[in-house]
């Protein structure tokens, strides 16, 4: 890792139609680190994170994982850069247990060649262990999603993405949907990966959290990057004022914002 | 709360216990009616019980039930194939214009021809964009006019040694396509519940863009689905010819009516993965035993299209209200 940098994106890109989403975004993502993405709506901070996470791909630009520059095509070759996503909508299939949803498209299996069948005993009991470490309320690994609240099936994207100890871990708005002590458990949970050895990239649009747990913060605007800074050096005011105007200031200022609304 | 709270299992309140039921009972309703039906039948409808009856009763439903079992898993794949009917006369006439190369290779090919239909489909819907209802009703059209091309708008009779052989052969009281038909449900249900493409089949249904985020190749599962589909008609088509020595082009028009509304009453939804395959079966077995007992007690082809319309707007109506309820859960 000669950059010193888990992650490092370079001069990405992304047009949808006439809307630029990214323009020529970099993003450093140190090992072992949560770092704060934010932005107000339309910044681009999903767009930046679905592109490493494989669900879109870049219009130009350069990633590169552990110092390596790599192609990312699809969520399959992300997982091969040992990258797992929890989605804003948490990507889970309802109809499914929960099992089936942690282990989906890598399920265990036995046998042979083209009888292989499903090792369901195997993931059922990994499963279970994992709810179990992560002290997630969910009272059987066989309860099908759709039977769960929002704080439960956002814990069950969270275990989704944590089961195969994937080394970097992208976190779209992981708390929105959820209470204040579903969020703090949540919250918790971020440190403990991170303390870990996991490196973190969390979208929020609640400033306090990544100034609770978070490391660095990086700020989009207009799919542009703002600045990053230093969680230990800023305040919630620093954070907002870019979020709000950017680095340059170039808002007008008869451009106002309530903080309460980042908090 | 402590960690140990959480595991605590959670209460269940009167009215979710009772929602479950509910939906128990509507996902396993075939299973109930099947039951309720044979026993009213053996009990009131004469001739019923007969092992002539039965023989012929489970050898009707069973090549259109062959049908049902590949709709299923397209189904709970999240598509529908509207043209299985015509994919199964195509079916037959190839088989039946095959035969002089021996009948194992016509029926093989009989089958492929129903599978070529199936790629075709699954091309058409994943790599097109067209809507599955628009591709297959299209397809539907043209593979009926390819067929009576084929057969010169005539039916085939049967002349190679063995044509007929797998429409009559007989294990005990089932005849051979009801066999194939318990044994293809059978594999289709252990695929569907024990191997890592049945999960992906219901994965794709519940949501394909979580699965093509979970890693699946979502396209090429969905244009597989349509495959096993045509498969199936392929070989629900060959078992016809062989039943009938002989291939009409014109076979197939209520084919997609039993089997979708068999597929339905099993449990499978239409609105994607859900459903079981064995519900299917019961969902088969249930229409059959219907229908037949329909036919020993003298009611017209006309009533029995009524009472068939009937069981499928109610099990419909069913399956709109259950998927409500789990979209709102």
């Amino acid at each position: 890792m000669e950059s010193g940098y888990i992650v490092e994106m370079k001069g990405i890109s992304k047009r949808f139609g006439s809307v630029q989403a990214l323009n020529q975004v970099d993003l450093e993502l140190r090992e072992g680190e949560i770092l704060g993405l934010v932005g107000d709506n339309a910044a681009g901070k999903s767009t930046l994170m679905k592109i490493l996470s494989g669900a879109h791909s870049a219009d130009s630009g350069k990633i590169s994982i552990a110092g390596q520059e790599v192609s990312i095509r699809d969520p399959r070759d992300a997982r091969r850069c040992g990258i797992e996503m929890i989605y804003q909508d948490l990507a889970l299939c309802n109809n499914l247990d929960v099992a089936r949803n942690i282990f989906l498209g890598r399920e265990y299996t036995r046998g042979v060649s083209l009888l292989r069948i499903l090792d369901k005993k195997k993931m059922y009991a990994e499963s279970a262990a994992l709810l179990k470490r992560l002290k997630i309320n969910i009272s059987s690994p066989r309860l099908k999603v759709e039977r769960m609240s929002g704080g439960q099936r956002q814990m069950v994207a969270a275990a989704k993405a944590i089961a195969f100890e994937a080394k970097i871990l992208l976190m779209d708005e992981p708390t929105a949907a959820l209470g204040v002590r579903e969020a703090n458990t949540l919250l918790r949970l971020i440190k403990d990966l991170r303390d870990e050895g996991h490196s973190i990239v969390l979208i929020t649009q609640r400033v306090p959290d990544i100034l609770a747990i978070g490391d660095r913060v990086m700020v989009l605007k207009g799919g542009q990057r703002q600045g990053i800074l230093d969680v230990s050096r800023v305040g919630l005011d620093d954070v907002v004022e870019l979020i709000v105007r950017g680095r340059a200031g170039t808002e007008s200022e008869e451009d106002t914002v309530d903080y309460l609304s980042f908090g | 709360m402590s960690a140990d709270r959480r595991f605590e299992p959670q209460t269940i309140s009167r009215t979710e216990r009772w929602g479950e039921t509910l939906q128990w009972l509507i996902e396993y309703r075939a299973f109930i009616l099947l039951a309720i039906a044979v026993v009213y039948a053996v009990l009131f409808v004469p001739f019923f019980a007969t092992e002539r009856n039965i023989t012929q009763m489970t050898t009707q439903f069973s090549i259109d039930g062959i049908i049902s079992i590949g709709l299923t898993i397209l189904m709970i794949a999240w598509g529908i194939d509207l043209g299985v009917g015509a994919t199964m006369a195509l079916g037959g006439v190839v088989f039946a214009l095959a035969q002089d190369l021996g009948v194992p290779i016509a029926a093989l090919l009989g089958i492929l021809a129903g599978a070529c239909v199936g790629i075709v489909n699954g091309f058409v819907v994943t790599k097109m964009r067209v809507n599955f209802f628009i591709a297959t009703l299209s397809s539907m059209v043209a593979v009926q006019g390819i067929t009576f091309i084929i057969s010169e708008e005539m039916t085939i009779y049967g002349h190679a040694e063995g044509f007929g052989w797998m429409g009559s052969a007989k294990l005990g009281i089932l005849e051979f396509p009801a066999l194939a038909f318990f044994g293809i449900g059978i594999i289709a249900h252990l695929i569907m519940t024990q191997t890592r493409i049945g999960t992906y089949w219901y994965a794709i249904g519940g949501n394909a863009d979580a699965s093509h985020r979970a890693g699946l190749h979502v396209n090429l599962l969905f244009a597989l689905a349509f495959v096993v589909a045509g498969l199936c008609s392929g070989v629900a088509g060959v078992l016809l010819a062989s039943r009938s020595v002989s291939a009409n082009p014109g076979v197939g028009r209520d084919t997609a009516l039993f089997a979708i509304s068999a597929t339905v009453i099993g449990g499978t939804s239409l609105f994607g993965g859900v459903g079981n395959v064995l519900g299917a079966v019961a969902g088969v077995l249930l229409l059959g035993v219907i229908r037949n007992s329909l036919n020993l007690l003298g009611v017209s082809a006309y009533w029995q299209w009524v009472i068939q319309g009937i069981i499928l707007v109610s099990v419909v109506i069913s399956d709109v209200y259950v998927n409500r309820r789990r979209r709102t859960a």
